[in-house]
């Protein structure tokens, strides 16, 4: 009779379940494809390393993040060894009197031990779970219901699954009576409190029932839930991105003739690992709290990028499941992936009044599109896998290329840029006049030159970034380099036209850039943009650009090293680097910079809290260099109060858009005459 | 509502001119060109009206094959036709004015916008000359245009020494956009494909009925003087002695 019970339930709950997985997965399945199955052998032991030895938890280990990791650590191994017992326990359900003892006594015991051990592992790192929640309360966390009711479902199984096992330990019809000693907490517990008496045959069917509807509800309940990361998280370790280009955008083909919409608008726009990264979600946080945008109130949240894209592909799912498969609806309504402006002003008004509170909705609003600075913090401590940036330039694209929705402000910089390739809007062909009377010579004066020095628009046409270019160049000279510059054939990079979501003149510019330096066969790049460092290293391969590039960090360091420059004059002051995110976490170069300026004699370098992978952006990258910053306070200000807070001398910078950014920050505190904001090249350049 | 506006095609002003060893025009090669940037934002604002109010904007045209890449832009911007009055001579600003004279009275727009001034040339005459010839009310140098209920009138802020003076003008009228009068849209991309489609009508001054005859010639350019270096001063007292020797201004 039980067994026709068990197989009732078991069969409904399974079914339910493998439904709404099946039904998800075909709404990832909708994306558009996207070729993750390369370095398969790569990829099986990331997911290993991540996932099964969970050390995706361990990417930044010190304080919460250790404290979840572990605890996290224990659940995740205690839900893998205690399914074996699950499954003994469902199968003693079916056929009565079913268990492993036909392992052996020595393997049986083992396993006594480890269900025993492992639920006690859970329960501690349930108690855990709710210290944490209760008492150190982080922010990050999204205090759903669902969270707790998942947290009292663990703690009523473990129970439960105690309960049995002293009743059974006591029970010399049950096997494990024999291997009471190999149950570490229950049979102490049976010592402790001189348990002779199994519980009544009645009071152990209920527990036992409890414990089974328990399971297979958490089963049925993964799917609506964020415990739907129990599925998503390990394949999503598997299909990561294993390239160096940490931003894979998708490239468009303009020329297809019938499209008439560009870039993300639509849920089944995303590729199926875009669509993957929702269910792949755990709700950790990790991504918001690092956000240098949600940091300073800002209503972007990565993680509710993520999630709303999630709840926008369960809201119209299954409509279009229904069109695919060819049934005529009565309407063509659906939920707006990405909502108006007016939308964005309600969630700006609720921010302000719950500055922690992060919506949940199915829908993304432009404001919080156009706050990311793409610096790349939320995908670098992800320990799922999961890829912010590039759903927030698809999105991006649609609104500037689709609708020609943008702050007005960058419809500015891009009629500049369009007309004169740079956004500063300056005359094309004032290009080289920063280099008047330094004897800079052009690729089309001198062809064969060893490295072409990319001088990117601020470099050529900002008149602080301009100084940094003159001291690099002084430092090549000073070491004998024979390098050329393109001059006035040189145009924008594209890096912010990319990142801004107009792909379109962004490829106008990347063809025409790699038109002229494939024209003078050029093989060596050096740069002192990070910006122009990653999109001509990652983005022009696109495009038939293939070229060494390296930044004037490791251009300098190398130059240091071979003894071809010599800075000897001592710089007594104390010198805090802040690490650009293009060229840290996008280019993983932390060390050059700081080697550049601790060759210089006598500088004490200090570093700030948030540092190498897990800096703090300027505020600068992703467009937002040309976007006014009005919600929450001023990114610069923020980075740069971190900075003034160690008391240097001296804030150096490898990066155009940073030296701007802390430039400003310092300007702002009214400091600027106490704390000097260098570039690494030209405090190098003062030690020559 | 029909509104009409003119784009014109300039020099962009950001690059750096030369004149040409005669003398009488700037040189044309390796410079770019662009919608005079008055002239955009006069089409934004007559789209900005289409949207509100429905109708058609009519963006018009003069001069060699070449303007036709300018009137693209503003097609693709949204203006929904384009008329290029195809002439090759010169011509000044009054000559333009009639040659719209007899656009405005084949179209008949309810409301004419115009660039208040060409940033090549910085004449500012043509909308003025337009709206006399035409016997139109105007409005230049707009810096708010609202259209009224009935559509019958405009409310027209413009921007005055001082302060912002409100004018009222009964349609037709011409309107001239100075630079605050909005920020100009960037082209959308379906749009700019679009704009490749959008009809463009060419018409010739003599099929107009328009006669050209240049009451104002350039005779020639030069270039301003290159300024001199500055000098550094060693010290106040220096500043003071070079002010009263040199400059003689103290």
């Amino acid at each position: 009779m039980k067994s026709i019970f068990v197989a009732i339930v078991l069969i409904v709950s399974l079914s339910y379940f493998f439904y709404k997985v099946i039904t998800l997965a075909k709404f990832v399945l909708l994306g558009k494809p996207e070729n993750r199955f390369d370095r398969i052998g790569k990829r099986t032991w990331m997911m290993i390393r991540n996932a099964i030895f969970q050390l995706a938890n361990f990417k930044r280990p010190k304080g919460d993040i250790l404290y979840a990791g572990i605890m996290h650590f224990m659940i995740f191994w205690g839900f893998m060894i205690l399914l074996l017992g699950e499954i003994e326990i469902l199968a003693g359900g079916l056929v009565h009197g079913f268990t492993f003892k036909f392992l052996g006594y020595p393997l049986y015991n083992l396993f006594i031990f480890s269900q025993d051990f492992m639920a006690a592992a859970v329960l501690i790192a349930i108690l855990m779970s709710l210290a944490r929640r209760f008492i150190e309360h982080p922010q990050k966390l999204n205090y759903h219901f669902g969270s707790y009711l998942i947290l009292g479902l663990i703690t009523g199984l473990m129970l439960t699954l105690f309960a049995m096992n002293i009743s059974n330990g006591v029970n010399p019809d049950e096997p494990v009576s024999g291997a009471v000693n190999w149950m570490l907490f229950a049979g102490t517990y049976i010592k402790i409190f001189h348990v002779t008496n199994p519980l009544s045959p009645v009071t152990y069917e209920v527990i036992w029932w409890l414990h089974v509807l328990m399971l297979l509800f958490f089963l049925d309940f993964i799917p609506n839930s964020k415990h739907l990361h129990i599925l998503g998280a390990i394949p999503n370790n598997f299909f990561l991105n294993l390239s160096e280009k940490t931003m894979q955008l998708q490239p468009i083909n303009f020329e297809a003739e019938g499209v008439e919409t560009f870039g993300v608008s639509k849920f089944e726009e995303l590729t199926w690992k875009q669509l993957l990264d929702g269910p792949a979600c755990t709700e950790c946080g990790r991504c918001t709290d690092d956000c240098p945008a949600a940091n300073t109130g800002k209503i972007l949240s990565p993680r509710e990028v993520i999630l709303n894209i999630k709840e926008n592909m369960k809201a119209n799912g299954p409509k279009i499941l229904k069109l695919k498969a060819g049934e005529k609806l009565p309407d063509d309504q659906r939920a707006t992936l990405i909502a108006d402006d007016a939308a964005g002003e309600q969630r700006m008004a609720f921010k302000k009044e719950h500055p922690k509170e992060h919506a949940t909705a199915t829908s993304i609003s432009p404001q919080e599109l156009w706050a990311c600075t793409t610096c790349g913090a939320c995908q670098a401590i992800c320990p799922v896998a999961n890829e912010h940036i590039r759903d927030i330039i698809d999105m991006r694209r649609y609104l500037v290329m689709t609708e020609s929705k943008m702050p007005q402000e960058l419809s500015a910089t891009f009629r500049n840029n369009d007309t004169n390739g740079n956004p500063w809007g300056l005359g094309s062909d004032a290009r080289l006049e920063w280099a008047e009377g330094l004897g800079v010579k052009t690729m089309a004066e001198q062809p064969d030159a060893d490295i072409l020095f990319w001088v990117g628009c601020a470099g050529a046409y900002d008149d602080r970034n301009k100084k940094i270019a003159i001291a690099f160049v002084k430092l090549m000279q000073a070491a004998k380099v024979k390098f050329s510059v393109l001059g006035t054939e040189e145009t924008c990079c594209g890096d912010w036209v990319r990142r801004a979501g107009n792909e379109y003149a962004f490829q106008a510019l990347a063809k025409q850039n790699v038109e002229t330096l494939n024209k003078y066969k050029v093989k060596k790049i050096v740069t002192a943009c990070p910006h122009g460092y990653y999109t001509l290293k990652h983005d022009y391969p696109e495009f038939g650009g293939n070229y060494e590039v390296i930044h004037h960090s490791q251009f300098i360091s190398q130059l240091i090293k071979e003894g071809r420059l010599n800075p000897v004059k001592a710089m007594e002051k104390t010198v805090t680097y802040h690490d650009s995110c293009y060229l840290g976490r996008h280019n993983n170069i932390y060390a050059e910079p700081r080697d550049v300026v601790a060759a210089v004699p006598q500088v004490k370098m200090v570093e700030m809290k948030r540092s190498h992978k897990n800096s703090f952006c300027c505020g600068a990258g992703g467009a937002r260099m040309w976007l006014e910053e009005k919600e929450g306070d001023r990114i610069n200000r923020v980075r740069t109060a971190e900075a003034l807070s160690l008391n240097p001398d001296v804030i150096a910078t490898a990066c155009p858009f940073c030296m701007t950014m802390i430039d400003d920050g310092v300007k702002d505190k009214g400091v600027e005459d106490n704390v000097k904001v260098l570039d690494i090249a030209e405090i190098v350049q003062r030690s020559l | 509502m029909k509104i009409l506006v003119t784009v014109k095609r300039v020099s962009d002003p950001e690059a750096k001119l030369k004149i040409k060893p005669d003398g009488s025009w700037i040189q044309t090669e390796g410079v770019k060109f662009v919608v005079n940037p008055f002239d955009e934002i006069a089409v934004e604002e007559a789209l900005r009206i289409k949207e509100k109010q429905t109708g058609e904007v009519v963006v018009v045209s003069i001069g060699e094959k070449v303007v036709t890449e300018q009137m693209r832009a503003a097609l693709a911007m949204g203006a929904d036709r384009g008329i290029f009055v195809n002439y090759t001579g010169s011509y000044d600003s009054y000559d333009v004015a009639n040659i719209l004279q007899k656009v405005v009275e084949q179209e008949k727009p309810d409301i004419i916008i115009l660039g208040k001034q060409a940033v090549d040339d910085d004449m500012g005459a043509a909308g003025f000359m337009l709206a006399e010839l035409l016997g139109y009310p105007q409005a230049a140098f707009a810096s708010k245009v609202e259209i009224s209920d009935d559509k019958k009138k405009a409310k027209v802020t413009r921007e005055i020494d001082g302060g912002l003076e409100v004018k009222e003008v009964e349609l037709p009228c011409v309107i001239t956009a100075d630079l605050r009068l909005n920020t100009p849209r960037y082209a959308s991309l379906p749009n700019i494909m679009k704009a490749k489609q959008k009809p463009v009508k060419e018409v010739t001054v003599d099929a107009l009925g328009a006669a050209v005859k240049p009451r104002v010639t350039v005779k020639k350019l030069t270039e301003p003087p290159k300024r001199k270096g500055g000098v550094k001063v060693e010290s106040v007292q220096d500043l003071v002695t070079k002010l009263k020797n040199e400059a003689k201004v103290i």
